[in-house]
């Protein structure tokens, strides 16, 4: 069987060919039915036909015996079955003339076996008559011309030859039956046997299907439990994040309660700090000396920046809780009109900016420009003491073609053995007197590109500048 | 210019209270300053019921320097009530507060506040701002009602 085809073509290509060999079979088998009754009709045929020989010469036969013992005796009731014959001898012959129609041959014969019988018959009621009529001896005379016997030996003769004849066709009909029998009963037998090869075939073929099919019943189910058990571990799952995200909202809110107290219950404190410290600083003006003096300052300053430190820390967490809303925007015009603000607010400095310009992303465009901000902040204030202050914005693509934007300053700069700590909290590499600030700009970058997905990182020299890189 | 000379100050937090006052006197800024320690008492002031049964309502201050967190009644809600009635609605009210939140300046607009301002923690600036608070609300503005028709 080619394996290519398929179960169902390979059974349904077995059954067509048992069918198609059982009505093989079956229509040998019909043949040999109707050649077997047309050969036994032959055969029959020529059978009666050598009956009817045989009867009719019986009859010619009676005939003679009744001539020949009328002749001896002279007595009327020896004619008696010359008489009888008579009677039946034609009707015997026409039904010989019926049965040899069919064969030119033969009824050539029988046509001369009548007019040899004729002549016979007329012989014998010659010699009767001249015996009754003329007595013994001219009968006699006449029977010694052997006319008569001449008649039946020629009459024998071709009833010999007919009946022989006929025989032959008997014997070959015979021969044509038994050996159709034997055809038919051997082509059953390879037939049937071939049959029952197919059929055990398919019933093969069926196991094999049948088995197949189980075995790929037992692994789909086998299948299906796991799956089932994956479902119920996925559900499982599900129900732990759920209940993760409940737990992480109510964090949020109690950071959101807790920024909000922060912003208003640790300020007023402070602010009685540093209203009380600066009216004692005036009222006690003159009753201090300056290191006294300077002590109350110090408590002026260091309430003043932890007010700051408190806002900036304010705004941080502001920025991981606010939603993102993402959209399309060009990143370069973002830039330009950040230094516009910066530039406006500072206008006695003199800052080249270089933009490369369309730079276009998709991301949350207040988080971004929060972001920017502090980048180009950052650049502004430390390119406060060079002589001409650059600051580049622009994008490479690095290795896995992905862009990468940075803004590089050529003021200054820092030493790169301090590059991971730049960006914690409340981190600084500067004193306050060289550059201001509360070291949270950066990590408010920081936290802008986390919550994009991206990151930013930093490469520098002191005293030659910095540039900061970030992608997302 | 109006004759009242009196500026309402809500204001629980009494170092608050002090600072604000000392401001005041720092910048030799010459007002009555009447303190209410929560909203009731700001209310029973403005209209003249509770403590204040009897006060002369009409005697309106020039600026109310309100702020947000007080016990009893919150701030937002005196903002609301002296905003529906009649009689105080036109009354300057500066929220004077700690709180930078989005949410509140909103609701403190929406409830008809005149000015927010977020108390700074440097004292001088406080007093800086105080002093421009007071010279623009009650010199440079020009108010709803003399005092002297609303008595009338």
């Amino acid at each position: 069987m080619n394996p290519k085809w398929t179960f169902n073509t390979q059974v349904s290509a077995s059954l067509t060919l048992a069918i198609a060999i059982f009505m093989g079979i079956g229509f040998l088998f019909y043949r040999n039915m109707t050649d077997t009754i047309e050969a036994v009709h032959l055969g029959g045929h020529s059978y009666e036909m050598n009956m009817a020989l045989e009867h009719l010469f019986s009859d010619l036969k009676d005939a003679e015996t009744g001539q020949r013992g009328y002749l001896l005796t002279q007595n009327e009731n020896y004619l008696q079955p010359y008489l009888q014959s008579l009677q039946t001898v034609h009707q015997k012959f026409d039904r010989l003339s019926t049965l040899s129609q069919n064969n030119k041959l033969q009824r050539q014969r029988v046509t001369l076996i009548g007019s040899l019988m004729q002549a016979k018959l007329q012989e014998l009621g010659e010699t009767i008559t001249l015996s009754k009529t003329q007595g013994f001896t001219a009968a006699l005379k006449l029977v010694k011309t052997n006319r008569g016997k001449i008649y039946m030996d020629q009459i024998r003769q071709v009833i010999e030859v007919m009946e022989v004849d006929n025989q032959k066709l008997i014997d070959k009909q015979s021969l044509l039956i038994e050996q159709g029998f034997r055809l038919t009963t051997f082509s059953s037998a390879i037939g049937g046997i071939l049959a029952l090869g197919i059929l055990i075939l398919v019933y093969g073929l069926l196991m094999r299907e049948m088995t197949a099919r189980q075995l790929a019943n037992t692994r789909l189910e086998a299948e299906i439990v796991e799956r089932k058990r994956i479902e119920e571990q996925i559900q499982q799952l599900n129900i732990n994040l759920e209940k993760q995200v409940i737990a992480l909202d109510t964090t949020n809110q109690e950071l959101e309660s807790f920024a909000y107290s922060v912003s208003h219950d640790l300020r007023a404190p402070l602010r009685s700090i540093d209203g009380f410290s600066k009216m004692l600083l005036d009222k006690a003006q003159d009753k201090l000396n300056p290191e006294e003096h300077h002590y109350l300052e110090n408590v002026c300053e260091n309430t003043k920046r932890m007010g700051e430190l408190i806002d900036d820390l304010l705004k941080l967490s502001r920025l991981t809780r606010s939603e993102m809303k993402h959209e399309h925007f060009d990143l370069s015009m973002l830039v330009k009109d950040i230094f516009e603000e910066y530039r406006k607010r500072d206008p006695d400095r003199e800052v080249q900016l270089e933009v490369t310009e369309g730079l276009l992303v998709n991301g949350d465009i207040n988080l971004l420009k929060i972001m920017l901000e502090n980048l180009l902040g950052n650049a502004w204030k430390f390119t406060a003491k060079t002589e001409v202050a650059r600051i580049k914005f622009g994008m490479q693509k690095n290795d896995d073609d992905k862009p990468v934007y940075y803004i590089r300053d050529n003021g200054a700069g820092f030493n790169m053995k301090y590059a991971d700590k730049l960006f914690g909290v409340f981190q600084r590499l500067h004193q306050m007197a060289e550059f201001p600030g509360t070291g949270i700009g950066l990590a408010t970058v920081q936290r802008v590109m986390r919550r994009h997905g991206g990151k930013v990182w930093a490469e520098g020299e002191e005293n030659k500048g910095a540039t900061f890189y970030f992608s997302f | 210019m109006s004759n009242s000379n009196v500026i309402l100050l809500v204001e629980d937090n009494r170092y608050d209270e002090e600072l604000t006052l000392a401001a005041f006197e720092e910048n030799r800024l010459h007002n009555k300053i009447i303190v209410a320690r929560d909203g009731e008492e700001a209310l029973d002031y403005m209209l003249g019921t509770g403590q204040y049964e009897g006060r002369d309502v009409t005697d309106l201050p020039q600026l109310i320097l309100l702020d947000l967190k007080l016990p009893k009644v919150d701030g937002l809600e005196v903002l609301h009530r002296l905003r529906d009635n009649s009689r105080t609605k036109f009354v300057p009210i500066v929220i004077l507060t700690s709180s930078k939140e989005q949410e509140d300046r909103v609701k403190g607009y929406q409830n008809g506040c005149n000015a927010y301002i977020r108390k700074p923690v440097d004292f001088s600036q406080f007093g800086e701002a105080v002093k421009v608070l007071k010279l623009f609300w009650t010199v440079y503005n020009e108010p709803a009602y003399d005092v002297a028709a609303v008595a009338k």
